[in-house]
């Protein structure tokens, strides 16, 4: 599980996009031993779940049929199956939104569409996800119950996660990309975060706290 | 649901065959009244409710394509363009090709919207919704032109662009049948699809749609349907926009029933709406087709505006 | 209309002098304002073609200043714009002294205020109102005796019509997209009528817009199709899929010689007499 962090601009969204294929980009990368580029649109879908910063909805659909629509490429194209219906119906549990299946989408709250549309990219059911901010807005029982979902599945999957909240990724990820003015700053796992480094990257003074075992992150203007 | 549309269908179709300038009894027929309702009462029905199924449909797709709800053939321009076409025919008298050169003209327009409003293969819905207004406006004002330069013939643009199903014959009927067929064939496949497409681009590229793939043929569909439309019926106002509108709050969300709801919803209005056009005056005369659809919808979409204002702020 | 103008001053000036002089003035002004150019038009603007030849014939066409641009009966003179839309500059520099204009909804009111001149309505329903109406015209213009000669010539022309065996029903097509045809005010009616036949739509106006049900219905037993400005190349009815068991004759004829209400109405009802008499030969 990785977490992409730098401050507003760096590059972070723009990075997500382009793994995912939403983003013409130069050179190139490999997925699978395969080049990127020669994996055709429907099967990069396949591969790789993708939750955009803003996701918007024009069409009263209930929340239940949001969630299904990740399972289209699972389907035949014309029409869910059994299964797609199951499978909804468990990412919503999990991802407690399954008292919110019959409510119209866009007359939820800003948290709980967040929470949907989690389950519904968590439903693509794909070997990559690749989040960007998916805790926007969504309160903190549900940001550590949805984290630690997403830690369950991290040996299967690989996940990354654009996230703000330092303190809260260093206590939850394992691994993280720095981006600052568009460039890839470092790639580090836990172990290796230097308090220095991660005040360079944010431009803010950052410290590290350790108590009970626990990493805390301070942070302060410079 | 589904049933009550036919069932509506069904009545307004029955409606249309038994009413009309001339009485018939459809149990005991003479020769004339067996004419009447075969020459003439039974393919203007069938047009009618071919055209209404043509407009409803490409006004759903439409408002795919444009993820736009107040988006129809008008707001694409492809209406007007095909309406400017069909007036130079009048203009220089060539009424038998009046179809003809209604196509023409809604294809050239279509093209010059998909022009405009493409970059790269990429249809923007903005810049789309923009470039039809441009161009309603722009052959408006052609039409205008036309109507100042020929004074003789300006009742007979004026009354053509109100639209009717006067002129309906069973060659009509069977092509405008055909190009509905092959419009709903192509779209059949898509249902989920479109329904991916309301999402914003990202999230529905990203599940697997070809959202630039799929809106150029909703749009190809929805300007073939409109163009045909238009040649054979002149400029029908609001069907597009209301019938897609009224399923929506009837519950018809996902295309799957949309689609097919809005050919049959589409075909009973326009079938109830002419049997009004054509019976409620005296002597056989007709009022033009259009009148009806607008005023009627019109009146109905304001109530469902006021009452069920909370259900369409839903929509976006 | 001198005179009694001349008898209600005589009147009101018996019973109520004082409050009547004033009256008496403005009325006398009045009358001096219109009586002079009454005698004499000289410039006269022609709106509807129809009465252009008329004037020709009354002798008077040296005095039409201008036409519309439809109209082509009188040569090389100021076209003021077309008979719906005439252009008011144009027509006020002409300095007319008469309009002669079709119906009120052509030439409204607020349209007459802004050119000083008299305004001639002429929009005659039936051939014997044509006649009124260019007795009306002589004698605005000064030609009472050719006035009367054209009429006493059109009568004779009717003169010519032959009485038929028994009465061919009509229904006369104006417009073929949408269906319009000719009701009880059109001029098509009287022609009609005069040359022995009965237009069956019976509807009280100009025209109207009406099913081909009812055409079916009617079962004319002569379907007329103008072909003209308003009604440009038709399809022939006898290929209309609607009509496919419409048992009529279809008569082709031209727009300008039946539908426009002037000198040439006379000339169609002789003509249209004469192709119902053709076809009661066969």
């Amino acid at each position: 599980m990785v977490g992409v962090l730098g401050n507003n601009g760096s590059g972070k969204s723009t990075f997500l996009n382009v793994l995912s294929g939403q983003m013409d980009f130069a050179g190139g990368y490999r997925i699978g031993g395969r080049n990127f580029k020669e994996i055709s649109h429907p099967e990069s879908a396949r591969r790789i779940g993708f939750l955009p910063q803003e996701a918007a909805l024009n069409m009263p659909f209930d929340s239940f049929y949001v969630v299904l629509t990740g399972r289209f490429i699972h389907s035949d194209g014309q029409m869910y199956s059994e299964q797609d219906i199951s499978c909804t119906e468990e990412a919503m549990k999990r991802f407690d939104v399954y008292h919110l299946k019959d409510r119209l989408f866009n007359a939820l709250s800003g948290g709980e569409k967040q929470r949907v549309l989690l389950a519904r990219v968590m439903n693509m059911d794909t070997e990559i996800f690749l989040l960007d901010e998916p805790f926007s807005g969504i309160d903190i029982l549900h940001q550590i119950r949805i984290v630690e979902m997403l830690r369950q599945l991290r040996m299967e999957k690989i996940i990354m996660v654009v996230i703000h909240d330092l303190s809260f990724a260093v206590q939850h990820f394992s691994r993280f990309l720095f981006f600052r003015d568009g460039l890839l700053l470092y790639d580090m796992a836990r172990d290796e975060l230097d308090p220095e480094k991660l005040t360079d990257i944010f431009g803010v003074r950052v410290g590290f706290v350790e108590q009970d075992k626990r990493m805390f992150v301070y942070t302060e203007e410079i | 649901m589904r049933l009550i549309l036919l069932a509506a269908l069904a009545a307004a179709f029955v409606a249309a065959i038994s009413a009309g300038a001339v009485k018939i009894d459809l149990f005991n027929m003479s020769e004339i009244e067996r004419n009447i309702l075969f020459d003439v009462r039974l393919p203007r029905v069938v047009l009618a409710g071919l055209v209404g199924a043509a407009l409803a449909m490409s006004g759903v797709l439409f408002q795919y394509v444009m993820k736009n709800p107040l988006a129809d053939s008008f707001t694409t321009g492809v209406s007007a363009s095909s309406a400017m076409g069909a007036v130079i025919a009048i203009m220089l008298g060539l009424m038998p090709y009046i179809p003809l050169f209604a196509l023409a003209g809604g294809l050239a327009g279509l093209y010059l919207v998909y022009r405009i409003a493409s970059d790269r293969g990429r249809i923007q819905p903005i810049t789309m919704l923009l470039a039809g207004i441009v161009l309603s406006t722009f052959a408006s004002a052609t039409i205008s032109f036309m109507k100042f330069l020929s004074d003789d013939a300006v009742s007979s643009i004026i009354f053509w662009l109100m639209g009717g199903f006067q002129a309906a014959t069973v060659s009509k009927d069977l092509i405008l049948f055909g190009v509905i067929c092959l419009s709903f064939l192509v779209i059949r496949g898509d249902y989920l699809k479109l329904d991916i497409l309301c999402f914003d681009d990202t999230t529905a590229s990203s599940t697997g749609v070809d959202v630039h793939g799929l809106r150029k043929k909703l749009f190809f569909a929805a300007a073939l349907l409109t163009s045909f439309s238009v040649g054979y019926a002149g400029i029908i106002g609001f069907v597009g926009l209301i019938i897609p509108h009224i399923l929506r709050l009837g519950n018809f969300v996902k295309a799957s029933y949309l689609l097919p709801a809005s050919l049959t919803g589409g075909a009973a209005f326009m079938i109830a709406t002419d049997l009004i056009a054509r019976t409620i005056l005296q002597q056989g005369q007709e009022l033009p087709v259009g009148v009806i659809t607008s005023s009627i919808g019109g009146v109905f979409f304001l109530y469902l505006l006021i009452k069920r204002r909370k259900e369409l702020f839903y929509f976006n | 209309m001198i005179q009694k103008t001349e008898n209600r001053i005589k009147k009101t000036g018996r019973v109520k002098f004082g409050h009547s002089l004033i009256k008496i003035l403005f009325q006398g002004l009045l009358l001096c304002l219109m009586a002079l150019p009454a005698s004499a038009y000289e410039k006269i603007i022609v709106l509807y073609p129809a009465v252009s030849p008329m004037l020709i014939e009354l002798g008077v066409s040296d005095r039409v200043v201008g036409t519309t641009r439809s109209d082509h009966a009188i040569k090389d003179i100021v076209q003021v714009g077309s008979h719906l839309r005439p252009n008011i500059e144009l027509m006020n520099a002409l300095d007319p002294d008469l309009i002669i204009a079709g119906s009120r909804r052509a030439f409204p009111v607020n349209m007459k205020e802004r050119v000083k001149a008299d305004i001639f309505y002429y929009d005659p329903a039936t051939l014997d109102e044509i006649l009124v109406k260019i007795k009306k015209i002589g004698a605005m213009l000064g030609r009472e005796d050719k006035a009367e000669a054209l009429v006493a010539r059109l009568k004779s022309r009717l003169s010519e019509i032959t009485p038929l065996p028994h009465q061919p029903s009509v229904i006369y097509e104006v417009m073929a997209e949408p269906l319009r045809v000719a009701g009880n005010r059109s001029i098509v009616t009287s022609i009609v009528s005069a040359a022995g036949g009965k237009n069956l739509v019976s509807i009280d106006k100009k025209h109207a817009v009406i099913s081909t049900e009812k055409v079916l219905k009617l079962e004319p037993d002569f379907y007329i199709y103008q072909v003209g400005p308003m009604n440009k190349n038709p399809e022939p009815p006898g290929e209309r899929p609607f009509y496919r068991s419409l048992k009529s004759k279809y008569i082709r004829i031209n727009e300008l010689e039946f539908a426009r209400p002037g000198i040439n109405a006379f000339d169609a009802a002789v003509k249209l007499n004469r192709i119902f008499l053709g076809a009661g030969d066969e």
